[in-house]
């Protein structure tokens, strides 16, 4: 087995066409030849498990291997020296962003913001209302499924 | 005359090969999880042929671990199963172990509880010469369970067995409701026997020699 700063995901041959010499798996891969694949095929950088400089192959989610197992997000490339100050702030909104199902592109620190504030208060009105039917649910309380938070409050209130 | 999917669109002409029954002694077990199938390639022609598989890349590493029989102790068989509307197909895989070592009796405890692909060696090998088409070493290796993976179904140890003498023969194969879409896909990567053993070379655990 070669060593090199470079891996390929286990099971994967890169080849190329009309020249057997540049065919490699993991076992027999060179920093030359990573290099030269990259080079002349970038499309094959998705085989490769470690490019040196990167923490992994970018954006690449690795599932846990066992139920209940550690899921493991590799962020994308960014080299450390290029990281500006508040690229912590925008990896933390980001990762807000993924669970409320936002779309971040092209929104700017403060816009992802107000849209992740905005989006947490009508998830927080959500939960209001469906706590106040189950509530009047509970009591025998019949209601319009249409009925708005306010009027539900007042019934709620008024069979207190 | 348009041609639409599930239409006969070639010839089986007449094998001049000899057949050569039976697998190989060495099976590779995959968990199933391991496998990456945006990654693992097919041949844009024919979805039987797998052209490249992949693992995922997740800590601990996968590998393909593999079992070693001994004297044609392995044995595969695969039926299609037909139902009202559908026809699908059971992929069969009995491999025996002459053993019950503690570390076997564990190897069976969590081979029970999962799920795997098997990859498997044919004795056959075509070995023609290559034409349009046609090369050597594409009927060696087969992938069973590729949809769904298979399962242990049966595993029995009787000490008072003449031919096993103690041995444990286990029988693996899809699930009682969930059968393969397929047959056992062929694993043929790089357009050569060589370098699909290469392939596979660096799919194995270190403890598989």
């Amino acid at each position: 087995m070669t060593t090199s700063k470079y891996a390929l995901k286990a099971g994967v041959l890169l080849q190329a066409f009309s020249n057997a010499q540049k065919t490699c798996t993991n076992d027999t891969l060179t920093d030359e030849l990573a290099e030269w694949h990259l080079k002349n095929n970038p499309q094959c950088r998705k085989y490769f498990s470690v490019i040196p400089g990167t923490a992994s192959v970018p954006g690449k989610i690795t599932r846990p291997r066992r139920k209940g197992g550690p899921t493991i997000i590799i962020p994308p490339v960014k080299p450390a020296e290029n990281k500006s100050p508040d690229w912590l702030a925008r990896k933390i909104l980001l990762r807000e962003a993924d669970k409320l199902k936002i779309d971040p592109k092209g929104l700017s620190n403060e816009e992802l913001a107000g849209h992740i504030e905005k989006e947490m208060a009508v998830i927080a009105v959500a939960e209001k209302l469906e706590n106040t039917k189950n509530q009047l649910r509970d009591k025998g309380i019949k209601f319009h499924p249409k009925t708005g938070i306010v009027k539900l409050q007042k019934l709620l209130n008024a069979s207190t | 005359m348009t041609i639409g999917c599930n239409e006969i669109v070639s010839c089986i002409l007449k094998n001049c090969a000899n057949l050569v029954p039976g697998i190989k002694d060495k099976v590779y077990f995959i968990n199933y999880d391991c496998i990456d199938k945006d990654l693992s390639t097919f041949d844009t022609d024919n979805s039987l042929l797998c052209t490249q598989l992949v693992f995922e890349t997740v800590s601990p590493p996968c590998y393909a671990y593999c079992l070693e029989g001994y004297n044609f102790s392995n044995g595969h068989t695969v039926e299609m199963v037909k139902t009202k509307y559908q026809k699908n197909w059971e992929h069969g895989l009995v491999f025996r172990i002459f053993d019950n070592t503690p570390e076997d009796k564990l190897w069976i405890e969590n081979a029970k509880d999962s799920r795997f692909i098997a990859i498997i060696e044919n004795n056959y090998n075509k070995d023609l010469t290559p034409t349009a088409g046609e090369v050597a070493g594409r009927t060696v290796f087969e992938i069973l369970g590729w949809d769904f993976g298979i399962e242990i179904n049966e595993a029995v140890r009787d000490v008072d067995d003449e031919e096993m003498l103690g041995g444990w023969m286990l029988t693996a194969g899809c699930s009682d409701t969930l059968k393969e879409s397929l047959i056992p896909r062929t694993y043929f990567v790089g357009g050569t026997l060589a370098l699909t053993r290469a392939a596979l070379e660096s799919l194995v655990a270190p403890c598989c020699p």
